[in-house]
C-alpha cells in the first residue's frame, strides 16, 4: 500500500512539476548588482524656488556618498528635454533623475531615454506610463498636502458647518494642482462641511498673481472663511492682499505649501496659518536611491516608501504651525 | 521462487498502464484546468485592460472636447478683455461669434453685476435678474473660465455653463458665460465608447448629478446609493468613497475615470456575461481538445509500452524455464535498450550454465565410471582374497595332512627303526606312501605357487585399486574447481543483478518490471551458489570417503605385502619340503636298495621326520596365521567394495543434482 502511495505521490510530483514547467516558462530573472554609475538631472529649468533647494539636497548627497551626478536644464523645452535625454541615453547614463517640463509628453522622454531607467520628480506623469522598476515617480503623495491644509484649517476656523473657501491653484496642467485642490475638497465633503467654493482659480504658483486674481475676486464682493493656496508664494500674495484690504489674517486663515523660507516666516509671524512641507531632503535622499536602484538593475522594493507596485517612492508631507515652524531650519 | 508462484501473477504491461494512465488524465487535466484558468484570467484581463482603454479614450474624447469649447469661449473673452471694446462693440463681438461654435446653440453672453445683458440677437435664450442666475454665480467665482455645476435653465433644457469674471479692467463685474447641453454631452459620452456591450455615464461628484447617460431619463438626475438598479448604487458607493480602481459588481465589470480639471468622474461597464462568453467558449474547446489528447496519449501509450515491454515476456517465460531447470532454452536479443541488455546476459548466463553443467555431467559420469571399475576391481579382489582364503585352508589341511603324514612318517620310521630289518614288503609300501606323499607335496608346492601368484594378483589389484581411487581424489578435485567456478559464476550473476537492479531503479517507473526480473535472478544466482555448495559439501564427503579407501586400501596393500613375503616364506619352506621329502624318497630308495642300511638310516630318518613335524607345525602356525591373513584381506576388500559403492551412490547422487538440469 505504501509503495502506492508512493507512486501515486511521485504521480502527482511529476504532474505537478510539468504544470510548473508549462507555466513558469515566462518567468523573468531580475538582475542584482548595486554599482554606482553616472546619474544625470535632466531639470526643466533652474528658477524654480522648491527645485534648486530638491537639486542642492541631491548634489549634497552625492558629495557625501561620492557620486558622480549631472545637471542639465531644459529652460522649459521640450525639445531640449528630449534632446538632453537622447543625450544621456547615448553617454552612458546608468539613471536619469528628470523634473518633466509637461507631464503630457512623458511617452516621448521614455523613448528618448531608451534602456535608460527614469525617476521622474515634482512633475508627476499619469500612472499609465510608469513601469515598474523602470519608469518610476518620487514625490509627495499630493493629496496629503491638500488633506492636512484643509484639516488644519476647519479646526483652526472650529469646525464649522458651512464653509466659503477661496482656492488659489498652481499652473495649468501640473499634476500636483489637482490633486491638492481635489483633496481640500474632499476632505470638507468627507467631514459634511457644507463647502461653497466662493472663488477658485489658476494664480501659476505666483503672489503677484494670486494678488491679482484675488484684485478680481474682491468685486464679486462675496464673503469668505480662508484662503488655501496650493503653494507658498501664493498665500503669501494672499496675506499681502489681506493686509492691503484690510482683512485680520488671524480671522481669515490662509494656508500654504512648501514651507518655503518665506512660508515659514509667515508661519512663524502668525500670517499664514499653516504650511506643509515637502521634505526637500527626503525627495532628493529618495530620488538617489531610486536612481541607484534602477541603475543598478536592482528594485524599488529595497527603497523606503516604495508603493507595492513599484510605480512610486512617496516621500511624507509634514504639516508645519506656529508649533512646529521654529524646529525647521 | 516459491512465493512468486504464491503471488497473483500480473503482467507489467497492466502495471505500467495502471500509472501511466491516471498520471496522464490528470496532467493532461491539470493542463486543460491550468490554461483554462490562465486563459480565463487573461481574458478577463484583456478584457478589464480593454475596458479601461475605452474609458481612457472616452476621457479623452471629453476632455479635447470640453477643453476645445472652453479654448473657443475664451477666445472671446480674451478678446473682449483685450480689446475693452464699448457696449456696441461688444454686441458686435458676441453677434459675430454665435453660431461659431455648433455645440453652443445660444453662443457667448455676458452680464454685468448691474444686470446689463449682452447676447447674441439670433439667440433664443432667455435671461432675467442674471445676478440669480447659476451660470452668473459660478462664474463669479474664478476669471479663467471653467464649467460649473448642470442646471436646468429657463427653456427647461439641462444645461452646463461655462462661465468666468471678465478682467477688463474696468473695475465692474462682468460674468462672461456660454453654454453646453447635457444632451450633447451624453452624445459625446456614448459615441465614445470603444468596446462591444459596454456603456458609459458621466458623473459630476459635487452633486452626483449624472451628466450624460444612454437612459435620457437619467440625465441630471441625482446617482445615489439607494438607487433600484444595484450596478447604479455600487457605482454610486465608489463615487462617495472616490476609490476609481476597476471592479466587478452585480454582473458588470466597472471602470471609472476622472475627467481633469472637473468634478466630473466618467464611469464605463460592461456585462461580465459578454467578456465570459469567449472565456466559455475557450473552456468548451480546452476540454474538447482535452479529452481528444487523452484518447491519443492512451492509444499511444498502449502501443509503445506493448512494443517497449514485449521482449519481456519472452525473458520471462525464459527464466521461469530456467527455475524449472531447462537450459535447452533460446533468449532473444534484438532490442539496444536496457531489455535487450538483459536478454543478452540472460543468454550469455544460459549458455555459460550449460556448458558448466554439461562439463559437471561429464565428470560426474566419469566419476561413476571409475567408482564403478573400482567397485568391480574390489569386488574382484574381494573374489581373489576368498579364494586365497579357500586356497589357505586347503593348504592348511594339506598341511595338517604334511603334519599327520609326516608324523605317521617319524612313527613309521620309528617303527622301521625298529623293525627295518624285518620290513622289506613294508617298505615297498613306504616307497608307495614316499611317492603318495612325493606327490602330495607337490601339490602342496603348486598350490602354495598359486596362492603367491594370487596374493601377486591381489596386491596389483589393490594398487590399480588404490590408483583409481587417487584418480576419483583428482576428479572429485576437479569437481571442486568447477563447483568454485559454478560459485563465482552465481556471485557475477548476483552482481550482474545487482547492477541490474540499480538500472532498474535509475530507470524509475519503466524498470520496475525489469527489477522485479533481476531480482529473480540474483535468487537463482542464489541458488545455483547454494547448489554449488552443496556439490562442494558432497564433494568433500566424496573426498575424505576416498581418504578413508585409500588408507584402508594402503592397509590392505601392507597385509598384502606381508602376506605375499610370508606366502614366499612358505613357498621356500615347500620347496626345501620338497627337497627335503625328494631326499627322504631317495633315502627311501636308497633305504629300499640298501634297507640293510636302513637301520642307521631310519635313525637319522626319524630325526629328520622329528624335525620335518616340527617344520610342519611350524608350517601349519604360518599357514593358520596366513589364513588370518586372507580373512582379514577379504574383510578389507569387503570394506573397500563398500567404500566404492558409497563412492557409486554419491557420484549417483551427483548425477541426478546435473541432470535436474536439462542442458
Amino acid at each position: 500500500m505504501s509503495n502506492f502511495l508512493k507512486k501515486t505521490l511521485t504521480v502527482l510530483l511529476v504532474t505537478v512539476l510539468m504544470a510548473v514547467s508549462v507555466c513558469g516558462c515566462g518567468a523573468s530573472s531580475a538582475g542584482g548588482g548595486g554599482g554606482k554609475g553616472k546619474i544625470l538631472l535632466a531639470l526643466h529649468d533652474d528658477t524654480d524656488t522648491f527645485l534648486n533647494v530638491l537639486v542642492a539636497a541631491m548634489q549634497e548627497r552625492a558629495q557625501k556618498d561620492g557620486l558622480n551626478i549631472d545637471i542639465v536644464y531644459a529652460a522649459n523645452s521640450t525639445d531640449t528635454q528630449k534632446q538632453q535625454l537622447e543625450d544621456a541615453a547615448k553617454a552612458g547614463y546608468s539613471a536619469i533623475i528628470c523634473r518633466l517640463c509637461d507631464a503630457s509628453t512623458t511617452l516621448q522622454m521614455e523613448a528618448a531615454a531608451g534602456d535608460v531607467p527614469i525617476v521622474f520628480i515634482n512633475n508627476e506623469p499619469s500612472e499609465s506610463f510608469l513601469k515598474p522598476d523602470k519608469y518610476v515617480y518620487v514625490g509627495s503623495f499630493e493629496q496629503d498636502a491638500g488633506r492636512f491644509q484643509a484639516e488644519y484649517i476647519w479646526n483652526g476656523l472650529g469646525k464649522p458647518s458651512k464653509l466659503d473657501v477661496v482656492l488659489l491653484m498652481g499652473d495649468q496642467g501640473h499634476s500636483a494642482v489637482e490633486p491638492r485642490t481635489d483633496a481640500v475638497k474632499y476632505f470638507f465633503w468627507d467631514n459634511n462641511v457644507d463647502l461653497n467654493v466662493v472663488f477658485c482659480d489658476y494664480a501659476t504658483w505666483s503672489d503677484t498673481l494670486a494678488y491679482e486674481k484675488l484684485d478680481m475676486f474682491k468685486l464679486t464682493e462675496q464673503h469668505f472663511d480662508c484662503i488655501i493656496a496650493n503653494n507658498d508664494p501664493m498665500a503669501i500674495g494672499a496675506i499681502n492682499w489681506l493686509k492691503d484690504n484690510g482683512y485680520d489674517t488671524h480671522q481669515y486663515l490662509v494656508a500654504g505649501i512648501d514651507a518655503t523660507e518665506s512660508g515659514r516666516q509667515a508661519v512663524a509671524d502668525g500670517d499664514m496659518y499653516m504650511t506643509v512641507l515637502q521634505d526637500t531632503a527626503g525627495q532628493g535622499n529618495a530620488a538617489i536611491d531610486a536612481a541607484l536602484a534602477l541603475g543598478g538593475g536592482g528594485s524599488l522594493k529595497d527603497v523606503e516608501g516604495a508603493t507595492e507596485n513599484l510605480k512610486y517612492v512617496w516621500v511624507p508631507f509634514v504639516p508645519v504651525t506656529k508649533d512646529n515652524v521654529g524646529s525647521l531650519k | 521462487m516459491g512465493n512468486s508462484t504464491a503471488r497473483k501473477q500480473t503482467k507489467i504491461k497492466n502495471k505500467l498502464l495502471i500509472f501511466l494512465l491516471p498520471a496522464v488524465v490528470v496532467t493532461i487535466l491539470v493542463l486543460v484546468l491550468i490554461s483554462g484558468y490562465l486563459s480565463r484570467k487573461s481574458l478577463s484581463e484583456m478584457a478589464t485592460a480593454q475596458l479601461s482603454a475605452s474609458i481612457t479614450n472616452q476621457a479623452d474624447n471629453i476632455e479635447s472636447w470640453l477643453k476645445e469649447n472652453l479654448q473657443n469661449f475664451s477666445t472671446v473673452k480674451l478678446l473682449i478683455e483685450k480689446t475693452q471694446p464699448t457696449a456696441g462693440e461688444l454686441q458686435e463681438i458676441i453677434d459675430a461669434n454665435y453660431g461659431f461654435n455648433k455645440y453652443c446653440r445660444d453662443g457667448v453672453y455676458l452680464a454685468t453685476g448691474g444686470g446689463t445683458i449682452y447676447q447674441a440677437a439670433e439667440s433664443s435664450k432667455k435671461i432675467s435678474h442674471p445676478a440669480e442666475q447659476p451660470w452668473f454665480k459660478q462664474g463669479m467665482t474664478r476669471v479663467n473660465m471653467a464649467y460649473g455645476t448642470a442646471y436646468t435653465d429657463a427653456n427647461g433644457a439641462s444645461i452646463i455653463s461655462a462661465s468666468g469674471l471678465v478682467n477688463d479692467g474696468s473695475g465692474q463685474l462682468k460674468v462672461i458665460a456660454a453654454d453646453l447641453s447635457l444632451d450633447q454631452i451624453s452624445i459625446i459620452v456614448n459615441s465614445g465608447v470603444k468596446m462591444e456591450d459596454a456603456a458609459a455615464f458621466l458623473v459630476d461628484i459635487s452633486d452626483n448629478t449624472i451628466l450624460a447617460h444612454q437612459d435620457p431619463a437619467r440625465v441630471s438626475t441625482k446617482l445615489t446609493t439607494s438607487d433600484t438598479d444595484p450596478m447604479m448604487a455600487k457605482v454610486a458607493e465608489q463615487l462617495s468613497a472616490r476609490k476609481w480602481d476597476n471592479l466587478t459588481a452585480a454582473g458588470y465589470v466597472i471602470a471609472f475615470k476622472e475627467i481633469t480639471e472637473t468634478d466630473w468622474v466618467l464611469v464605463s461597464y460592461v456585462p461580465e456575461s459578454a467578456i465570459m462568453s469567449d472565456v466559455v467558449k475557450l473552456t468548451y474547446t480546452l476540454a474538447i481538445a482535452g479529452v481528444i489528447a487523452i484518447v491519443l496519449i492512451v492509444l499511444i501509450i498502449n502501443f509503445l509500452v506493448s512494443r517497449v515491454i514485449a521482449p519481456l515476456g519472452g525473458i520471462t517465460k525464459n527464466i521461469a524455464d530456467m527455475t524449472e531447470g531447462d537450459f535447452t532454452i533460446a533468449v532473444e536479443h534484438n532490442t539496444n535498450d536496457e531489455i535487450g541488455l538483459m536478454s543478452t546476459k540472460v543468454s550469455e548466463f544460459v549458455e555459460s550454465m550449460r556448458k558448466m553443467l554439461s562439463s559437471i555431467n561429464n565428470e560426474s559420469k566419469k566419476l561413476k565410471e571409475q567408482s564403478d571399475n573400482s567397485d568391480r576391481v574390489s569386488k574382484d579382489m574381494f573374489e581373489a582374497s576368498r579364494a586365497q582364503s579357500d586356497a589357505m585352508q586347503n593348504l592348511n589341511n594339506t598341511v595338517d595332512q604334511l603334519a599327520a603324514a609326516v608324523g605317521e612318517i617319524a612313527n613309521n620310521a620309528s617303527t622301521l627303526a625298529m623293525v627295518v630289518s624285518d620290513t622289506r614288503d613294508n617298505s615297498n609300501q613306504a616307497n608307495i606312501s614316499m611317492k603318495e606323499t612325493v606327490e602330495i607335496s607337490k601339490k602342496g608346492r603348486a598350490d602354495m605357487e598359486q596362492v603367491s601368484a594370487a596374493m601377486q594378483g591381489i596386491k596389483e589389484g589393490n594398487d590399480e585399486l588404490v590408483k583409481s581411487i587417487n584418480d576419483v581424489g583428482k576428479a572429485s578435485e576437479e569437481i571442486t574447481k568447477i563447483v568454485e567456478v559454478i560459485g563465482e559464476i552465481a556471485d557475477e550473476t548476483n552482481l550482474l543483478s545487482l547492477n541490474a537492479s540499480i538500472e532498474a531503479a535509475r530507470a524509475g517507473e519503466a524498470g520496475k518490471g525489469f527489477a522485479v526480473v533481476a531480482s529473480e535472478i540474483a535468487k537463482l544466482a542464489q541458488n545455483s551458489a547454494a547448489s554449488a555448495d552443496n556439490i562442494a559439501t558432497l564433494i568433500g564427503e566424496v573426498h575424505t570417503a576416498i581418504k578413508t579407501v585409500v588408507s584402508q586400501a594402503e592397509i590392505s596393500a601392507e597385509s598384502i605385502d606381508k602376506n605375499t613375503m610370508l606366502i614366499n616364506t612358505a613357498v621356500e619352506t615347500f620347496d626345501q619340503i620338497y627337497q627335503n621329502i625328494e631326499k627322504s624318497n631317495e633315502l627311501i630308495d636308497l633305504m629300499i636298495q640298501d634297507v640293510e642300511k636302513v637301520d642307521d638310516v631310519a635313525t637319522n630318518v626319524a630325526a629328520i621326520s622329528e624335525e620335518q613335524a616340527a617344520s610342519a607345525d611350524e608350517i601349519l602356525v604360518t599357514s593358520h596365521r596366513m589364513v588370518e591373513q586372507a580373512n582379514n584381506i577379504t574383510q578389507s576388500s569387503q570394506e573397500v567394495a563398500d567404500n566404492s559403492h558409497e563412492l557409486a551412490s554419491t557420484s549417483d547422487t551427483l548425477t541426478a543434482y546435473v541432470q535436474q538440469f536439462k542442458i
